[in-house]
């Protein structure tokens, strides 16, 4: 089943004539949706290199995971609301990019691995854990998230 | 060690090898198109 009749319906609804019509519309969601990924990359750099033992040496790493995850979960949350505003102004041509597939998978596999494996993983006292597990986790972490900013900036000049 | 460390062991190196093979292809294809321009 194809997912191309919801892009065409998306950039034609309200919402997608309201980001492509007015002008600054898209620049300012796109702006916000900018400042949040600042966000969600420095909680992610904050955690991954004290993971690492390169940063905030001085403060435990449970403390600095338990208090970047809160600002993760904000700044993903408006994240996905504008990303999929702006979404809506160009449904079609994204529907084609394969950089905004690729994203998107990105995107899935960041979530569910932050969620489901590394926040779990962090829940538990960190000196209990091997500093390969650490390491290997921080390192995966960064590289997903390093790919959705890439490629996200990659479909604005593509397709 | 316990299971979910392995788990995330498993997944973790999973996602840096799938990240690899993804940037070596897309290097490649800059590569192709520069010494197609170039070579």
């Amino acid at each position: 089943m194809s997912v191309e009749p919801f892009f065409v319906w998306l950039e034609a609804s309200p919402l997608g004539v309201f980001m492509k019509d007015l002008p600054a519309t898209f620049a300012t969601v796109e702006a916000v949706h900018l400042m949040a990924l600042a966000v969600l990359g420095g909680t992610v750099f904050a955690t991954d290199l004290r993971l690492m033992n390169v940063i905030l040496r001085d403060v435990p790493s449970n403390t600095v995971s338990e208090q970047s995850y809160k600002w993760f979960k904000g700044a993903l949350i408006v994240l996905l609301i504008t990303g999929f505003m702006m979404l809506a102004g160009v449904a079609t041509k994204c529907y084609g990019n394969p950089y905004y597939w690729t994203k998107m998978y990105a995107l899935a596999a960041g979530i569910v691995f932050a969620m489901a494996i590394k926040q779990p993983l962090l829940k538990q006292d960190h000196a209990t854990l091997k500093p390969a597990t650490r390491y290997l986790v921080a390192l995966a972490s960064i590289s997903i998230w390093f790919l959705v900013a890439a490629s996200g900036r990659w479909i604005g000049f593509s397709g | 060690m316990s299971i979910r460390e392995k788990v995330a062991i498993t997944t973790a190196a999973a996602i840096i090898l799938v990240t690899v093979i993804y940037w070596a292809s897309e290097i490649k294809a800059v590569a192709d198109v520069l010494k197609q321009a170039y070579g």
